[in-house]
């Protein structure tokens, strides 16, 4: 399990934007998304993190505020906040400097945002916030703030996650006028660590679900990858970039007939969850071929020429093969068959879903 | 660890029709089952070796992407075919293998204004505007200035003027250096202007493809493609007698290549291979310097950088078109990515690049060693205002043309009671819109309090050291004429303690920092999710 008490969070989801055309702008998705993220972290199954150390801003989180809300001060509020009690806490309830250095190292921040986005130089996703208007379009940059919380080290990990278009604009982002020196961290060669996903390549647009859905395309893949949907036993910052490489474009494909490639920049060694799903599989024989008369097939996993594992899907019916699997590759083969000797094989993929699939 | 060879198997990824030069050759990427990245390619994949296993073969496509799962065997050969439905071609307006307005009948007309011959000036700039439906076509909103921003209408060699029904192209022939496209820029306010620096060599047509709105006529500069071609050399060698020589398949392929490698670089994502930037951009480059410009920056953005090959190339650019201030900008771009042993340009720059990555690393530079940018020059009174974003380096400007004018001219008109901005436009030479952002920052800065106000603090801003330190310097004695009593007025643009005061009063919403710019709403900027 991976040590959470020194892990914080900011999650922001704006959906209105009462002074862009009249709401016309308005999105479906982002405070969904935002509650879900937030559900995640403070899952003891997910994130593991103290609800007491999550900051989710939306419309609705928290109470009590005039629209149009979130905006730029409640968002750098919260990371600033966190920052402030990390030192705080640190100094306060760990003993000594080794104590609090090895609490720094095992620190995270994770920002979070869902909205209306832009770009500046094409390695940006700026959160359009909710009080921007035709003319003046609020915002807050994630590159700034990751590049603010490197600078001085604030923690030791930072995953920045943004699911918003970054087309372009000819706005230049406005800087951030933070001095974090008091929250500065320790130097150690390979920290902080950063994992940053953003929802869609540099000029390009992030979509909205599809009517049955309840999160936006990046955001889905990103909690099913989260949740242990990647391929292995261990989600990290390196599995889940390849899994919101490979299904975020067939989300917005299978949604929303559209290109979404997501822009992913992690260093190794991250962990989020050490976890896998298992997904339904059902494989139907077509009739006539080498699989329709059999009582079974094996489900083989490959890698480098070697067959690494072999699982045996019984026939729930004549032809018809269930069972459970995680995301990956495989080989179906007949009972004890060998594909690499030259056995009959049916490639199959499971991709962070259940999976119907005619085989033969 | 290393996988013997009879574990292996090899894997093609071919179209169901043979590519030809036309077609924009899609993007094929093939996963293991880690999702690993484990080939790729543009176009087809033939005989990639892999360990036998299974994988997905992935073809991207602007329809439906094609995908299949495939079992490599050990020591066999497996070869999957994708469908072609129809041509993949790039959204662009130059009448170019690849491009969606490539038609013969554009490419005469464009072959005539380029094989016209020469007049008494020794380059020329010819301006393409293309639409896909027959449809009038309206420049008149489009201007060209000379260097001191004077609008030119008489220029030697209007014959080349030309129109058909889905096209139009003016042609003049000019001095070599710096011209300027101006047109109208709507989404910026009514009386604003965009600005486009270009670069004319001489014996070489500056070649510009514009689009149009289809519904308004007038030119769209969302997609503009730029070319050198040599004055006199055919841009459309298939409509000789010799169609399908050597030399035409390389003019095409070149032409092709260009606008594949200015896609990359918008796209920020190759759809050439590293083989193809390697050898074709920088072969054909002698016959299109423009080649050679796009592909030397593809090869910058490289993780690994090939310093031999972007110094030749480098090298080549200048004895092609000597003076050109992207090849001094990528002489600087290579320099600062580690590439020694450049030859050095070592010249003072006046006129700003046509690429803004060029820009950015000349402005960079400056900020390093003040003096590269020519102090007071076009390139450095412009070098706050460069728009954000885009390929081409472009800015926002007024009827005044402000920027043209000599620093001088404007010192003496700038007034003592003239509002803060205009002093500040004063002494950095920035037009108004720039500095009024400037401003709108230091005040938040200087309101906030705690940290000390460098120039270092305005470096994102674009300005020169020397143009920041100027700022500092003025904001401080502005605050300590602030702090004396009696002279109220003047602290009520800058004093901090203004600042602070006003900020208190303010609701939370009215804090947020402000954009200088407009929701550029029509153009589904904001349509995410949409």
């Amino acid at each position: 399990m991976t040590d959470t008490t020194w892990h914080y969070a900011v999650v922001v989801g704006i959906d209105e934007y009462p002074r862009i055309e009249n709401g016309r702008k308005n999105l479906r998705g982002p405070m969904e998304d935002a509650e879900d993220m937030a559900a995640w972290l403070t899952d003891a199954k997910g994130g593991n993190l103290d609800p007491g150390r999550v900051k989710l801003l939306t419309r609705k989180a928290p109470e009590g505020r005039n629209p149009p809300v979130p905006v730029l001060d409640e968002i750098t509020d919260a990371i600033l906040g966190w920052a402030a009690d990390f030192v705080d806490r640190r100094k306060k309830t760990l003993p000594n400097e080794a104590a609090r250095k090895a609490a720094w190292q095992k620190s995270r921040l994770y920002f979070y945002v869902s909205g209306h986005g832009i770009d500046d130089e094409g390695d940006d996703a700026a959160l359009i916030t909710a009080n921007a208007s035709s003319v003046s379009l609020n915002h807050i940059s994630t590159r700034n703030v990751l590049n603010k919380l490197t600078k001085e080290r604030v923690f030791g990990e930072l995953v920045i996650l943004a699911d918003c278009c970054r087309e372009m604009i000819g706005v230049g982002m406005q800087p951030l006028i933070w001095d974090l020196s008091p929250y500065r961290g320790y130097n150690v060669r390979s920290l902080p660590r950063t994992f940053i996903g953003l929802a869609s390549r540099n000029r390009q647009k992030a979509f909205e679900p599809g009517p049955k859905y309840r999160n936006s395309i990046f955001t889905q893949a990103l909690l099913e990858g989260l949740k242990g949907g990647v391929s292995g036993n261990v989600v990290t910052s390196d599995t889940l970039e390849k899994f919101l490489y490979n299904v975020v474009p067939k989300l917005a494909q299978e949604q929303k007939s559209e290109d979404q490639d997501p822009k992913i920049d992690g260093d190794p060694d991250i962990v989020f969850l050490h976890d896998s799903t298992n997904y339904q599989v059902t494989l139907t024989a077509r009739p006539g071929s080498v699989f329709a008369a059999l009582p079974a097939v094996d489900v083989l996993e490959t890698d480098k020429a070697v067959v690494r594992s072999r699982v045996s899907l019984s026939a729930a019916a004549p032809g018809v093969f269930k069972g459970m699997l995680p995301t990956g590759f495989y080989a179906i083969v007949p009972p004890g068959g060998d594909p690499m000797a030259g056995s009959p094989v049916h490639p199959l993929s499971v991709l962070g879903k259940d999976t119907d699939e005619n085989i033969g | 660890m290393k996988i013997s060879a009879n574990k292996l198997g090899s894997l093609s990824v071919v179209p169901q029709t043979p590519a030809n030069v036309r077609d924009v050759p899609r993007r094929i990427q093939i996963t293991d089952g880690s999702l690993s990245l484990v080939a790729k390619g543009f176009g087809q994949l033939e005989k990639v070796r892999l360990p036998a296993g299974v994988y997905q073969a992935r073809v991207e496509s602007v329809e439906k992407p094609f995908e299949q799962m495939v079992f490599v065997a050990p020591g066999k050969k497996t070869s999957i075919t994708y469908p072609v439905h129809e041509r993949e071609v790039l959204p662009s307006a130059a009448p170019v293998p690849g491009a969606d307005a490539m038609h013969e009948y554009m490419r005469d007309p464009l072959n005539h204004a380029v094989m016209r011959p020469a007049t008494l000036k020794p380059c020329r700039i010819v301006v393409m505007a293309t639409r896909q439906i027959a449809g009038p076509i309206d420049l008149s909103g489009f201007r060209f200035l000379d260097a001191k921003g004077r609008e030119v209408t008489e220029m030697v060699g209007n014959l080349g003027d030309a129109e058909g029904n889905e096209w139009k192209i003016i042609s003049r022939d000019v001095d070599e250096g710096g011209w300027i496209l101006e047109w109208p820029a709507a989404n910026f306010g009514p009386k604003k202007l965009l600005r486009q620096p270009l670069w004319c060599s001489k014996n070489w047509c500056t070649l510009i493809f514009v689009g149009v709105n289809v519904a308004t006529g007038t030119p769209d500069m969302e997609n503009v493609s730029i070319y050198f071609w040599r004055t006199g050399s055919s841009f459309a060698p298939e409509q000789t007698d010799q169609p399908d020589s050597w030399d035409t398949r390389n003019v095409l392929q070149s032409q092709r290549y260009t606008e594949l490698a200015l896609h990359s670089l918008v796209n920020g994502r190759s759809l050439l291979s590293i083989d193809e930037v390697d050898t074709n951009l920088l072969v054909e480059k002698f016959k299109n310097p423009m080649l050679g410009i796009l592909g030397c920056h593809l090869l910058l953005q490289r993780t690994s950088k090939d310093a031999k090959l972007i110094r030749t190339v480098v090298a080549n650019l200048d004895r092609l078109v000597p003076g050109d201030p992207d090849v001094m900008a990528l002489e600087v771009m290579a320099r600062r990515a580690g590439v020694k042993g450049l030859k050095s340009l070592a010249r003072t720059l006046s006129w700003p690049p046509m690429l803004r990555k060029g820009f950015l690393a000349l402005r960079d530079e400056d900020w390093l060693k003040p003096g590269t940018i020519a102090q007071g020059s076009v390139c450095d009174r412009v070098r706050a205002g460069i728009l954000s974003g885009g390929v081409w380096t472009r800015w926002v400007g007024e009827k005044s043309r402000e920027e043209f004018v000599a620093p001088t001219a404007q010192f003496a008109a700038v007034r003592k009671t003239a509002p803060a901005w205009k002093k500040l436009s004063n002494i950095t030479g920035s037009p108004a819109p720039t500095s009024k952002n400037v401003l709108s920052y230091v005040k938040q800065f200087l309101g906030r309090g705690g940290k000390k106000f460098l120039a270092e603090d305005l470096r994102w801003t674009g300005m020169g050291r020397e143009q920041a330190t100027a700022v500092v310097r003025y904001m401080n004695e502005e605050s300590a004429v602030a702090r004396r009593p009696g002279i109220r007025k003047a602290a009520a643009r800058i004093s901090p303690k203004k600042v602070v005061a006003k900020k208190d009063k303010k609701t939370r919403s009215t804090k947020a920092p402000q954009a200088s710019g407009r929701l550029q709403v029509n153009r589904g900027k904001t349509q995410r999710k949409a």
